[in-house]
């Protein structure tokens, strides 16, 4: 005899009482693994997303982020194509995209409205960034017009706005870095979509050079950097910082402003939900092990007058607890692995979150230390239940016990 | 001959429920009882009479008022729970009016239980179990469980668990009140030889007068009150 054929034994003894605890409890770890799993996904992809759009790093006018400018550029960077060559010294660094944030109005003649606009290299926006945006119509300019007149790409309800296609003229008009209005004539390339609609009522991409001409300066708000490894950035971060005290460098989740806010939410939600579905398998176990301790107090008492102590006793319940943690563990594993996988086979979409145009797969992530620790948590849970209803009777009064009817 | 188990002046009152300090009733009253390594003992008496309590204290599953217990010669009164647990792990032995075996294991495993409490190897274990379950004419039951058992095979396999360990002591309570006649003598018979062949001191709790004819000793207790 070992303790754990007793142990497995005593499982069997209530078979129909044992397979039910058991199947709670994989449906339990299940539904954590796979609300995990999604949780854990859509970190990733808004992780990955974030960084992207905002480059792994921003350098930026040690001002820049701690105040609000008065005129345009007030904290621009003066230097930046000194610190770009300083920087694109470094190994690690794989892109510098200079961006400069400006807005205004941009107008088709006979109606003008706000925009939201960035100058940038947009070839090198997108071949660092990916497709982070749907065009809609046109095409996204390699070279933004240089020597002509400069081509930009609008939102898609912005060009709706102005009633702008593919080559239509409009001019954007903003105030420079001086204080004064300046206008510039432009000829829409593309028409875009980033997902959420009051960006794209907004969204300007010019050519960096035209707004530069536009705004008339040489400076730009931020550098961004993408590095060799995401992982690496606050590394990186650090040495950066300590080495060029006289610029602020701030990493991607500084700016990951939606990824910090859907990471909070999700945390309450699936937190929650972790809480239920824990206290749900505790109740299970605590159930099933209090029937099993009340049928077998005499049982517990010819046990104690043989000689076991009550830990030992105590013990006998949490094996018993823990296998039946254990087959649920494993159950509820291999049933969130096959969901997982049937997941990426079926290509099921989500509808689009508030705020959003544009929805996204129905995946869940695997990962195994996830894996792990949710089923360690779980196996605790059924060992504390299994102590907690078995530590009485395993030190009632002997003569109690054997007497119990 | 070397006393296994003395009693000098025990009592023992049950509280009633409400009742202050000092009331209840009285189960045991000044117990004095010493018997002999080897010993072969019953203790006969009405429901009530105080028997069963008298075999707990022995086998030291229940605490008394006030007198004295010396078990092999170490006064156990004062023992703490867990010095008493070791004691009656190693020392004493059970056997039960209502068998108290358990129900998954086998007779095999429930005889070989007492030995795992007691860490002996797996080996030693099967071996020593072969051997009792041999000697209480078992062995071909080996791997059945006790509900594939008679009554009578189940007080066997009872008995063989509570002599395993080689114990000093048995306590056993009405061993044969729940066996026809003819299995009870057999009963009888297997514990008295077996208790003769280990020198194991048997205290039994019994209304059964062809138990008390085949002991060394038999006393009578009433009211709490030893005779």
């Amino acid at each position: 005899m070992t303790p754990l054929r007793f142990a497995w034994q005593n499982v069997l003894r209530n078979r129909r009482r044992s397979l039910m605890t058991i199947l709670l409890t994989a449906l339990g770890c299940a539904s954590a693994l796979i609300a995990g799993g999604f949780a854990l996904y859509t970190y990733e992809s808004l992780e990955e997303g974030a960084a992207r759009e905002s480059g792994h790093l921003l350098v930026a006018h040690p001002d820049y982020f701690s105040r609000d400018e008065e005129t345009p550029l007030q904290y621009g960077l003066t230097d930046s194509g000194a610190l770009v060559h300083s920087l694109q010294a470094r190994d690690e660094v794989k892109r510098i995209l200079p961006r400069l944030n400006f807005s205004g109005l941009i107008s088709n003649g006979d109606k003008s409205v706000i925009f939201l606009g960035q100058g940038v290299d947009l070839a090198g926006e997108v071949a660092a960034r990916g497709t982070f945006l749907q065009l809609q119509a046109g095409e996204l300019p390699a070279d933004g017009g240089t020597g002509g007149t400069p081509r930009i790409v609008v939102g898609e309800a912005l060009a709706r706005s102005l009633n702008a296609r593919p080559g239509s003229s409009l001019t954007l008009l903003a105030t420079t870095v001086h204080g004064t209005m300046n206008a510039q004539d432009v000829e829409v390339a593309g028409i875009v979509a980033t997902g959420v609609p009051e960006v794209d009522k907004r969204l300007v991409y010019g050519p960096l050079p035209a707004v530069q001409r536009l705004l008339q300066t040489e400076r730009v708000s931020t550098l961004a950097v993408y590095v060799d490894d995401i992982a690496r950035v606050p590394a990186y971060l650090a040495d950066w910082q300590a080495g060029d005290p006289r610029h602020a460098y701030r990493p991607w989740w500084e700016e990951a402003f939606y990824y910090q806010a859907v990471r909070a939410l999700y945390n309450r939600i699936f937190g929650l939900l972790g809480f239920i579905i824990a206290a749900l398998v505790f109740f299970a176990v605590t159930n099933t092990l209090a029937m099993a301790v009340l049928e077998r107090t005499r049982e517990i008492g010819t046990q104690r007058a043989l000689g076991a102590s009550p830990w030992e006793i105590t013990a006998q319940f949490i094996r018993e607890g823990l296998m039946i943690g254990a087959c649920g563990v494993a159950l509820g594993m291999l049933a969130a692995g096959g969901i997982t996988l049937a997941l990426r086979h079926l290509g099921l979409q989500m509808p689009p979150p508030p705020g959003r145009s544009v929805g996204y797969p129905l995946l869940v992530s695997f990962s195994p230390s996830m894996y792990a620790l949710a089923g360690l948590a779980l196996l605790s849970l059924c060992g504390f239940a299994a102590w907690l209803v078995s530590r009485k009777a395993a030190a009632r009064p002997i003569v109690e016990a054997l007497t119990h009817v | 001959m070397t006393a296994a188990l003395e009693l000098h002046g025990v009592a023992k009152r049950y509280p009633l429920a409400g009742a202050k300090d000092g009331n209840g009733v009285a189960a045991l009253r000044d117990v004095s009882l010493s018997l002999p390594a080897g010993a072969f003992v019953a203790i006969e008496g009405p429901s009530g009479s105080g028997k069963s309590t008298l075999l707990h204290i022995c086998g030291l599953i229940d605490r008394f008022d006030s007198g004295e217990y010396w078990l092999q010669g170490q006064n156990v009164a004062d023992l703490d729970e867990a010095s008493r647990t070791r004691l009656r792990r190693r020392s004493i032995g059970f056997i039960f009016q209502g068998f108290h075996l358990i129900p998954v294991l086998t007779v095999a495993e429930n005889v070989a239980y007492a030995l795992w409490l007691l860490g002996v190897n797996r080996q030693a274990s099967r071996e020593r179990v072969e051997e009792i379950l041999e000697a209480v004419g078992l062995a071909t039951q080996a791997n059945q469980r006790p509900d594939q058992l008679s009554g009578g095979q189940r007080q066997r396999a009872a008995i063989a668990r509570a002599l395993v360990k080689g114990p000093q002591v048995v306590i056993a309570d009405e061993p044969t009140a729940n066996l026809d006649t003819a299995t009870a003598q057999s009963i009888i018979e297997l514990m008295h030889s077996l208790g003769a062949q280990s020198g194991t001191t048997f205290l039994i709790a019994t209304h059964d007068g062809r138990m008390s004819a085949r002991c060394d000793t038999v006393y009578r207790l009433a009211d709490g009150v030893l005779q």
